[in-house]
Order: C-alpha cells, then structure tokens, then sequence
C-alpha cells in the first residue's frame, strides 16, 4: 500500500527501521506461553510482577493469571527493615495488588517484624482461611514465648505475662489482613495464609503447651524433674520441637504457650444461615467436663447472649457488621475453651 | 537403544562380579549427529542426546535415523544447551548437589542476557525441563527489582498502554515503583 504523504512514510519506515534494529539487536520475542513461565519463578516477588504488568497490556493480561502468591508486610508498615531486607508492602497496597491477581487461588501473607523492634516474647501467629464456595474455614494458631524449661532449673515462667491481653494484641494484627481479604478476595482464591513470627532464641528447643497445662507443668516440675519422657507425655504438652542441633542430653527449652481457634463461615441458600463451628467438635467437646456434650450456643439476633463469654459477642458483632443484611443470622458455636475463641 | 543389559552375557572370560564398569568403558560411545536450522552439524554422545526427550522420542520412533533436523533451533543456543547436557551427564553418573548447583550458577552468570532468552525456546522446544527451569530463574533474577522500561528493552517489547494509563496505573500501586535497582 502508498502512502499520500512522503513525510509520513518516511517516518513510518524510520520508525519500522529502528524498530528492527532494536529486534536484531535484541533477539526474538519470547513466546507467550515461555514468558508465563519466568512469571511463576517470581511469585515471591510482587514488586516485579507489578512493574512487569505495566510493560505493555499483553504482559498485564499474563501477570493476571498468577495463581500463587506471597506479599510481605511489616508489622509497623514498610518502612522499618526486616532482619532479612525484604521488601516490605504498605498496608494499604493490599486492595489495589488483589485488583492485579484477580486469578490468585493461593496467597500467602507473612508479617516481618522489624529487626529494631524491642523484644518483648518470641511469638508466632498463623492463620489459615480455606474457601470451598461460599464456605471458608479460618484456623488459627497463637503461641508465645513465657519462659524456659531445664532439666536443671526445671520451669521458670515470667510471671508478668498477661495471657489474655497478648493474644488479643497478635490476633489483631492477623486479623487486619483477615477483614482486607474477607472484602477483597479474588473470586478464585481458595487458600490464605498469614503469618506473623518473631523467634529471639533461634537455637532453643520449644515446648508448646496450653494455658491449661501450665499448672500441670508446675505440679510435674516440683515433683520430678522435667525428662524427656514427661515431654513426651502429650497429655503434659501439646508438641515439643527438639533443637537437633544440641549434642548434649540436658533440656533447655523454651515455653511457648499456644491458643487454637477455629471457625467455618457458610452462606447456605436463601437462609443466609452462618455456621460458626469448631473443626473437630467433637472430639474437642469429649474433652470438656463442665458443659453438656452437646454444647452448642444458639445465638439468634432477636434472642438473648445469656451466657456468652465477651470474646463471643464481638465475633457476632463483627459477622452481623459484615453481612448486615442478614435478620436471620445465626451462630452455631462449639467452643474448645474461653480464651481459644478470640478470633 | 542398545543398552547394556544383554552386553553382560557376550563376555565369558570375566567372574560376574564387575559386571557395569567393564562393560561401560568397552562399548564404543555412540554418536549421534544433529542439525541445526541454519544447517550447522552437531556431533554428540548418545547419552547427551538423550536428555533432549525430543530427540529421544524422535529415535523411539525412527531409530534407524542418524541425523536429527531441528528445524526451530539456530546453531548459537544449541551449542550452549549442549555444553550444559554434557555437565549434567556428569552429575547423573556422581551425584554432587552442591557442585551442580555451583556449576548452574556459573552457566548463567556468563551468558548474556540475549544468550539467556535465546536458549529458553530451545530447551522448551528440546523439552530439558532442568534447563528451562535454571534458565527462567536466571532472567527472573536479572529483571528483578528493575525499571518498567529496563524489562520492555530486555525483553524487546513495545509500550501499548497510553500515557494516562501508565501514570494511572503507576499512581494505585506507587509503592512498587519505588527504589528501582539500576539498569
């Protein structure tokens, strides 16, 4: 085809000309289903994949079929350096980069804590969230640093910690990410994790037990001295991480103290019914003494709380901020223990 | 094809117990002749030629054949994708994690970054899934942490998105476009 104009085909032609010359320079485009392919080795890098979907449309289209992925937070925004160097996303990215992987069907969400932050107790907080159509199932699992065990010293727990008041404060900070995904979930998305930890004695073996059995770690200790076959005792302690690292035989373990709590949200037809439920109800309803087996707390929104712990209340109270729409909202709650349920 | 399961059995003169090393040093290495799209000849081992499963299935089709034509392979990344099998070979016969790791690491720390993008349709098209894998590693490591315009020269792509939708689209996530390594 001529073109009219000389100037405009001499322009087109300098345009093409460069355009070649860089080609040649360069080499042959990658094939669409081989620059996918680089994508996956950059899941753990999102910075990349975002300025990666702005090389052009094409490329944007490809970053969108990300299945899998991880961000990383810090725990006082971005700004302050993890021990590690990652880089850091600030809080409220998070909307804006579900808007880019609108494919995602696995994301994991890990909290640095900066490397200056003040120790106060190790700690770990992990929450998983796995959705199978309208119903997801939240697990979560907080534990902290209360003190050490020794075949010498035996146990020695800080008396100062607040048991309560500090899995209120880990729980939030998961929970922040919990309430941007519940809103901004990608349709696919079938697994969350989000995780927090920050571990001050890398080297020391764990003892993890629940608040229940701190007593019976201090009537064991005074009578015997902490073994081996006392840690083993799962009625004595919910797990014990072993520091394979440690030659000698002597026991010098870190206390952690763990809380579980588990939910399932369900969106059920047109009842709009919402089933809150511990996992293994069951098994977890034979170990209570005090409670009749088939303890389940019926909460109608134009019933009564009569005898609801607190930290039940504000579970319902979020859910019917959540889905306000919902009159006949019910709640059906198995409860492990109190102090598991602050979700 | 040929392999050494029957060779055992022609050598009499031998106790049975070192059966594998003998037997391997004695058989002539098979040579396998492959060509190149810009008909260049490539003499390789047998075994080196058999961690391309294209050219492996294309001998269980027609083994009778001695030439392989690669019609989508220019002679440069072929030549590469070789010397990376033949180390490989290497490392199958003695196992060596940390040393192959080394050796990974090495081969595409000297490649250019059109040498690197180059080999990744060959050994797509030749299917040596390790390479591949090394290969995508290597040049998801060199646009790591770079400018929007570094990664469209890499790569040789051309910006379709008009200006205000670049600036929009920098603006909702400008904290990635933040501490851009240098180019």
């Amino acid at each position: 085809m001529k073109r009219s104009k000389a100037t405009q085909q001499s322009q087109n032609q300098d345009f093409a000309l460069r355009r070649s010359a860089r080609l040649a320079d360069k080499f042959m485009n990658l094939p669409d289903e081989l620059t996918t392919k680089i994508f996956s080795k950059m899941e753990d890098d999102p910075k990349t994949l975002i300025r990666c979907s702005l090389v052009s449309k094409k490329w944007a289209s490809f970053v969108s079929k990300t299945v899998s992925l991880t961000l990383r937070f810090s725990r006082n925004d971005h700004f302050l350096a993890c021990s590690k160097h990652h880089h850091h996303i600030p809080l409220s990215a998070l909307p804006a980069i579900m808007k880019v992987f609108a494919n995602l069907e696995s994301l994991e969400i890990k909290v640095c804590h900066p490397a200056s932050e003040q120790p106060v107790y190790g700690n770990i907080t992990k929450m998983t969230v796995t959705w199978e159509g309208y119903v997801s199932q939240t697990d979560t699992w907080v534990a902290f640093e209360v003190g050490t065990l020794s075949s010498i010293g035996g146990a020695m727990l800080s008396h100062d910690f607040d048991e309560e008041k500090i899995a209120t404060i880990k729980s939030s900070l998961v929970t922040d990410f919990y309430w941007i995904m519940i809103v901004h979930r990608p349709e696919k998305l079938k697994t969350l994790v989000i995780s927090s930890a920050k571990n001050y004695g890398v080297l020391s073996g764990k003892v993890l037990i629940t608040i229940e059995q701190v007593s019976n770690l201090h009537d064991s200790i005074s009578n015997s001295r902490v073994s081996e076959s006392w840690l083993e005792d799962p009625q004595n302690i919910v797990y014990w991480h072993k520091n394979n690292s440690d030659k000698e035989q002597l026991i010098h373990d870190q206390v952690w103290l763990v809380y579980r709590s588990n939910f399932f949200v369900t969106k059920n037809g047109l009842h709009h019914e919402i089933i809150v439920r511990e996992k293994n109800a069951k098994e977890l309803l034979d170990g209570l003494d005090d409670h009749d087996h088939d303890m389940i707390l019926r909460i109608n929104s134009s019933g009564s709380f009569l005898n609801l712990p607190d930290n039940l209340l504000d579970l319902f109270t979020v859910i019917s901020r959540l889905w306000p729409c919902l009159a006949d909202l019910e709640l059906l709650i198995f409860v492990e223990d109190m102090i598991m349920a602050e979700i | 094809m040929s392999s050494s399961t029957d060779s055992p059995t022609l050598t009499t003169e031998t106790t049975q117990l070192s059966p594998q090393p003998d037997t391997e040093t004695a058989k002539p290495t098979k040579k396998i002749t492959l060509k190149s799209s810009d008909n260049q000849i490539f003499e390789v081992e047998e075994s080196v030629a058999m961690e391309f499963a294209t050219v492996k299935s294309f001998f269980e089709d027609s083994p009778s054949t001695d030439t392989v034509p690669l019609p989508n392979v220019t002679a440069k990344p072929l030549s590469q994708v070789i010397e990376f099998c033949k180390e490989q070979i290497k490392f199958k016969a003695n196992p060596d994690e940390a040393q192959k790791k080394k050796y990974n690491a090495e081969f595409v720390t000297e490649k250019s970054d059109k040498d690197l993008v180059d080999m990744i349709p060959v050994a797509n098209y030749l299917e040596i899934k390790d390479l591949l894998d090394v290969l995508n590693q290597a040049v998801a490591d060199r646009i790591e942490n770079k400018s929007v315009e570094y990664v469209r020269s890499f790569f040789g792509i051309d910006n379709d998105f008009t200006a205000e939708e670049e600036a929009a689209l920098r603006r909702e996530h400008a904290w990635a476009y933040e501490g851009v390594d240098e180019d």
